[in-house]
């Protein structure tokens, strides 16, 4: 039973690409056929983050409009057994496709992979509206702000009025160093603000800018804390019951000589 | 009971009907009656007239009073009779074995008199109410003529304009505007009032930011009071 997953936040900037090319990843390793799709037309992302923007020769514009077949835009991850890219064009703009072409492109990936996850970009407009055309189920993936909080409560109502019930929450940056000291916001006002259900935490983890730089996700650095979250999520997607991590990193006593003498943080 | 004024309005369990003082002249009661409308018409739309007391009215008066209170003001007058009093009931039989010796059935009920409410009533548009089923997320609107109910929370980003009441069985943290159309008797009650900005009639206000948590246990009404939107628990 294959599935479509957009990963969406209204907010810019919270960790869509990111979400999208880790828990890509991890169903991979997880032995699913995934393929994950660039909806970001113009700023395109997911290509550099997963490190296969080198081997573009088509993208999903050139698949709309007839110019190539899916099987020839799609890039296979030699990293993993049976991960495929599709990627976005960056010289066109999001009016370039339209929601009908989406659900049907959406639906002729469904019958060669078990997973379609749709990189939604930032906003409310024909971005959004093409991204979740075509989706099963949809992930809001918010990081513990206000303004990222406000922006996911308005997906949600625009989700359920598109009729994408049940969407799923990952809170993404959270630093539980911030949310001890009252800092930040804590994962549970933030379910309590937006009362849908969690699927997963991912907390700061410098570990995340690197891979990007690298383009190479972080679930394939073995002492990744955002790997593991990341990991996780994707076993919670196939169904699997996943205690959430705890994240407080035991302190050393040098940082506690640390703290005492105000250095570092 | 003593009568204020040449009229006076009382309540009966099925209506209103007019107390009339006999040693009156029609002209000063017409006169008196003319003022008591206008000043409460809202109060009394959609009371129904049962009759007159006090006063025996000549059908040319009756005309003119239910011509001045229907016409005028829009209140029903089914009768300008005089209401028949029943006294109560003295005493019941008790009960008998014997089938012949039925307790007596009382042939007249009591008479149960109400006396006038003198209730603050909010708002007094005739309009209807419009019920939202949910919470409100960011970006959901809603304006309409009449009262709005929620069943459901209202998040910072969503907004009410509604000419009537608001009602909010769930947590107000978005944008509220009652008596949007000038009404500052509008009231808006909710579980939690804690919106972004609150507005009543032409009152604008913003609430206190304190540290209070996100849970209260009593619902709060926010009432224009002395110039000012007062948000208090209610009772």
């Amino acid at each position: 039973m294959s599935e479509s997953i957009v990963v969406t936040s209204g907010k810019g900037g919270v960790g869509k690409t990111t979400t999208t090319a880790n828990i890509g990843a991890a169903l991979a390793l997880l032995g699913k056929k995934v393929c994950v799709i660039d909806a970001d037309i113009g700023l395109r992302n997911l290509d550099l983050v997963m490190g296969l923007e080198n081997r573009i020769v088509y993208d999903i514009v050139d698949v709309v409009t007839g110019v190539c077949k899916v099987k020839q835009a799609l890039i296979r991850d030699k990293r993993f057994e049976n991960l495929f890219l599709l990627p976005a064009a960056q010289t066109k703009d999001k009016n370039a496709v339209n929601p009908e072409q989406m659900i049907e492109l959406i639906n002729d990936l469904k019958k060669t992979h078990d997973y379609v996850i749709v990189d939604c970009p930032a906003g409310i407009e024909q971005g959004f509206k093409n991204a979740i055309a075509g989706a099963d189920r949809a992930i809001v993936v918010t990081t513990p702000e206000v303004s990222a909080v406000r922006d996911a409560d308005r997906i949600i109502g625009l989700l359920e009025a598109a009729e994408i019930y049940g969407p799923r929450l990952i809170v993404n940056r959270l630093r539980v160093d911030m949310v001890k000291r009252g800092e930040m916001m804590n994962v549970a006002d933030i379910e309590d603000i937006l009362a849908i259900s969690l699927i997963g935490v991912v907390p700061d983890d410098e570990e995340v800018v690197m891979s990007t730089n690298r383009g190479e996700p972080a679930v394939l650095k073995a002492n990744s804390l955002s790997g593991m979250a990341f990991k996780n999520i994707a076993r919670r997607i196939i169904g699997e019951d996943v205690a959430f991590l705890e994240f407080d990193v035991q302190e050393s006593f040098f940082d506690k000589i640390k703290r005492a003498l105000s250095f570092g943080k | 009971m003593a009568r204020k004024g040449p009229v006076e309005f009382k309540g009966k369990l099925n209506g209103l009907y007019l107390n009339l003082d006999p040693d009156e002249s029609f002209e000063n009661i017409i006169a008196y009656l003319k003022t008591l409308l206008k000043d409460r018409a809202s109060f009394y739309q959609g009371s129904r007239i049962i009759g007159v007391k006090g006063k025996s009215l000549s059908y040319k008066q009756k005309s003119t009073i239910e011509a001045l209170i229907y016409d005028e003001y829009g209140i029903t007058v089914e009768s300008l009779e005089e209401p028949i009093e029943i006294a109560p009931i003295i005493d019941a039989a008790p009960m008998q074995n014997n089938d012949s010796d039925l307790p007596k059935i009382p042939d007249k009920p009591p008479v149960i008199e109400t006396q006038q409410v003198i209730m603050d009533k909010p708002v007094t548009c005739d309009s209807d109410t419009h019920f939202v089923f949910g919470t409100m997320r960011s970006g959901k609107s809603v304006h309409y003529p009449g009262h709005v109910v929620v069943i459901g929370d209202v998040n910072p980003g969503a907004e009410i304009v509604a000419e009537g009441n608001i009602i909010v069985m769930g947590r107000v943290l978005g944008f509220i505007h009652a008596g949007s159309a000038g009404n500052s008797k509008a009231i808006i009650i909710a579980n939690l009032l804690k919106p972004t900005q609150i507005r009543i009639s032409t009152y604008i206000s913003v609430p206190p930011s304190d540290d209070e948590s996100f849970h209260t246990t009593v619902p709060e009404k926010a009432t224009v009071s002395n110039g000012v939107i007062k948000i208090e628990k209610c009772h």
